[in-house]
């Protein structure tokens, strides 16, 4: 009566066991897709362009405005908006967070974006101005990555897009 | 002892029933769950193909932007071009591999058509078709300014609508 009692939980604990392996197993794979960071054409589309879009600040003289590709160096350079008489990481900063924002506001399935601009010139990674961020990340992780091929200067996006 | 064997027999086909009740209920799930990954996946392509739309437009030497820039080249359209096929659409209506084409510049909710005073949206190409899906993607837009007898390239931010057929 003993042994067939063992033998009864031995059992149970083995379809236990079964159970939970294919759970962890399931959620293994849902936790992988979910997270891992993809790319996105459209989010390729937008960094190429707005690192094109001509600001309004002129380091050296007016009308020589400084694309945000040229912005983002002369702020690392530490140059002055001219024009403007503003540091030119500030008008950076300002010019991107309004765009970010525009960008959101047309992108309803976005619920979170980081924007970080590193320079490695030095051998140290070094942040050129503070990274822009915005929301609580929910849905997947879509990335995108421009080296801007002066000064060792790096940008890098991600969003968080509901399904 | 047949009283047994039979409690036995049964205790066993109430556990292989349990146990395949509940494989069944977790391939429901997991089914449902990669029909709905397929699906989105489906979207995502369908929407991918449209963004290349969009890159083959942005392409066409009838739009794209000709700079001593070579970043804002192959990336940008020419708003001057825009401008032009727009108002001259139906000589180009063989070109075009998507049903409609729109151009918003900036972010303005509010679309005033063009040509017009503080204008921001170009119709620039419909088929007249209806039950369209719309696909957009961010495009600069940049035109030749000058100031001060000093020309230079003013790009802008804006988006490029395409339509195409369900």
């Amino acid at each position: 009566m003993r042994k067939i009692a063992q033998q009864e939980i031995v059992g149970f604990v083995l379809i236990v066991i079964i159970v939970m392996v294919a759970g962890l197993v399931f959620l293994l794979i849902s936790a992988k897709n979910s997270k891992a960071e993809s790319q996105s054409s459209d989010l390729d589309n937008f960094i190429s362009s707005i690192l094109i879009y001509t600001s309004d600040c002129a380091p050296i003289f007016t009308p020589n405005y400084d694309n945000i590709r040229d912005l983002i160096v002369s702020c690392n350079e530490g140059s002055k908006c001219k024009n403007l008489n503003k540091d030119s990481c500030e008008y950076l900063n300002e010019t991107l967070k309004m765009i970010l924002e525009d960008y959101v506001s047309t992108r309803n399935d976005v619920s979170y974006y980081k924007l970080e601009i590193t320079s490695n010139n030095t051998g140290e990674i070094k942040q050129i101005i503070p990274p822009l961020e915005s929301g609580k990340c929910v849905g997947n992780i879509i990335g995108t990555y421009e080296p801007l091929g002066k000064e060792e200067i790096n940008l890098r996006f991600r969003i968080c897009k509901e399904d | 002892m047949v009283k047994k064997a039979q409690y036995r027999i049964q205790q066993m086909v109430f556990m292989i029933v349990a146990v395949s009740f509940f494989f069944i209920l977790v391939g429901v799930f997991f089914l449902g769950y990669q029909y709905r990954t397929t699906k989105s996946s489906f979207e995502d392509l369908q929407k991918e193909q449209a963004i290349s739309f969009l890159n083959v437009i942005r392409n066409m030497p009838e739009f794209g932007y000709s700079s001593k820039d070579s970043y804002a080249k192959g990336i940008c359209l020419d708003l001057d071009k825009i401008a032009i096929v727009s108002s001259e659409v139906n000589k180009f209506s063989e070109l075009f591999p998507v049903a409609s084409i729109e151009l918003a510049i900036g972010f303005k909710p509010k679309r005033v058509p063009c040509p017009g005073n503080e204008c921001n949206y170009y119709d620039v190409y419909s088929s007249g078709q209806e039950g369209l899906i719309k696909y957009d993607s961010f495009v600069c837009i940049c035109k030749k300014v000058s100031e001060n007898s000093y020309s230079y390239d003013k790009c802008e931010l804006g988006k490029l609508i395409i339509g195409v057929k369900e």
